[in-house]
């Protein structure tokens, strides 16, 4: 079964304030600016090649609008229309977006809207294309380069699950099982690293974190400092999730969003011949929180 | 009848109950999360910015707010609210179905 999708390709964050939180955006994580039309701001890391990977858009209320995948082929576009044909998902066709092309755009069963595009502007990255330097000057705050995953919430947690994998052709890397055997979360890929989305149990549309890239140790306590220097509320870390072997700094946007900086360096790579990781039910502390080995009590009962 | 704190102008009723040295559960501090929410018995605040998918308006009738966006503006009498009284971390995977998150869904 051929991958096609290439990653996570934007989402939609709401903001309660969207002067007061690009300030968090583009001072504290160092997000580029990359475009503002209305009450909507389009910002991407320096390491993107793409017009942008965030949009943060003032609302009454907190937490996701949409996210959407990027498709690795614009023909992986077609397949996934028909095979949302197939499987009798309803979907709507957008012609366009802000500097994107024309997407799918469906909602899954943990009340998720979510989009599936492949064109969208090629700006590239911060750097030049001949000769380039391994990262460019000038960065603000911590400067993460990429948007990673997001992780969100679903009430039948087996049931997003099993849609990500059947219709969307996702697979897991880890699963977390219940005594009975019953998926209760699952970290889910195309791309070749542990996740480009993970689910677990909560609230319909439950938006638990959207992650960025930090590319080493020094990148993650660096991380820390700067969150720590702005006064950012830290919920946990820096640490090491069990599950993916990924370091991890979760942390608040001013409108109460968690993000998280992600250490994929610390990762497995993924191979098409990967099979799924299982955590039991009963290990569920160390799976999330490897060091502490407890949960703390915002793990799951706080999100937006 | 509990304890009474001072609480400066422009500090959040969240952050002088942490600073009494006080142990509440409490979630994103950004108004989003709804878990801080706590219920005013008397006096005046200003509610602060805060997402009005975990705070309604009758909610906010009733009492509720937000207690890491709410600012006293006169002497006040407020009360916890099981969401910040005590919450364990490990319920939604060890009790399936899952628990509401508060004040979300019955008032969306």
């Amino acid at each position: 079964m051929p991958f096609r999708i290439s990653r996570l390709g934007h989402v939609e964050i709401r903001s309660l304030d969207l002067d007061r939180d690009l300030n968090h955006y583009v001072n504290v994580l160092g997000l580029q600016l990359t475009g503002r039309e209305g009450k909507t701001a389009y910002l991407k890391g320096w390491d993107e090649r793409h017009a942008y990977s965030v949009c943060l858009t003032e609302a009454d209320r907190a937490g996701m609008v949409r996210m959407a995948f990027r498709t690795v082929d614009a023909e992986d576009l077609d397949y996934y229309e028909r095979r949302l044909q197939d499987f009798g998902v309803k979907y709507e066709l957008i012609p366009e977006d802000y500097r994107r092309g024309r997407a799918l755009r469906f909602l899954a069963p943990s009340g998720h809207t979510v989009e599936l595009y492949h064109e969208m502007e090629y700006t590239g990255n911060l750097l030049p294309t001949v000769n380039p330097a391994p990262w460019p000057e000038g960065l603000k705050g911590i400067g993460v380069p990429r948007l990673d995953h997001t992780l969100v919430t679903a009430p039948e947690p087996h049931t997003a699950i099993q849609f990500f994998q059947e219709v969307l052709e996702f697979r897991a890397s880890e699963i977390l099982v219940s005594s009975d055997g019953t998926p209760l979360a699952a970290w889910l890929w195309q791309r070749p690293a542990p996740h480009d989305i993970a689910i677990v149990p909560g609230r319909a549309g439950g938006f638990h974190h959207a992650a960025f890239v930090v590319d080493s140790t020094d990148a993650l306590f660096r991380a820390a400092d700067i969150l720590a220097m702005h006064k950012v509320r830290i919920d946990y870390g820096p640490g090491r999730h069990g599950i993916t072997r990924g370091t991890t700094i979760y942390f608040f946007d001013p409108s109460g969003n968690r993000l998280e900086t992600f250490g994929g360096y610390s990762a497995y790579q993924m191979d098409p011949d990967s099979r799924p990781i299982t955590w039991t039910q009963d290990q569920i502390a160390q799976a999330v929180f490897y060091y502490a080995q407890e949960l703390n009590e915002t793990f799951l009962s706080v999100y937006t | 009848m509990g304890e009474a704190l001072p609480c400066p102008q422009g500090e959040t009723v969240l952050s002088a109950l942490l600073r009494s040295g006080a142990r509440v559960v409490f979630g994103c501090t950004g108004g989003g999360c709804g878990v801080c929410k706590m219920r005013l018995i008397s006096g005046h605040l200003d509610y602060g910015r805060y997402s009005i998918a975990v705070l309604s308006a009758a909610e906010k009738r009733e009492g509720f707010f937000l207690s890491c966006q709410a600012k006293p503006v006169s002497d006040l009498t407020i009360q916890l609210t099981e969401a910040n009284r005590y919450r364990k971390a490990a319920t939604f995977f060890s009790q399936p179905p899952i628990l509401q998150q508060p004040g979300r869904d019955t008032h969306e």
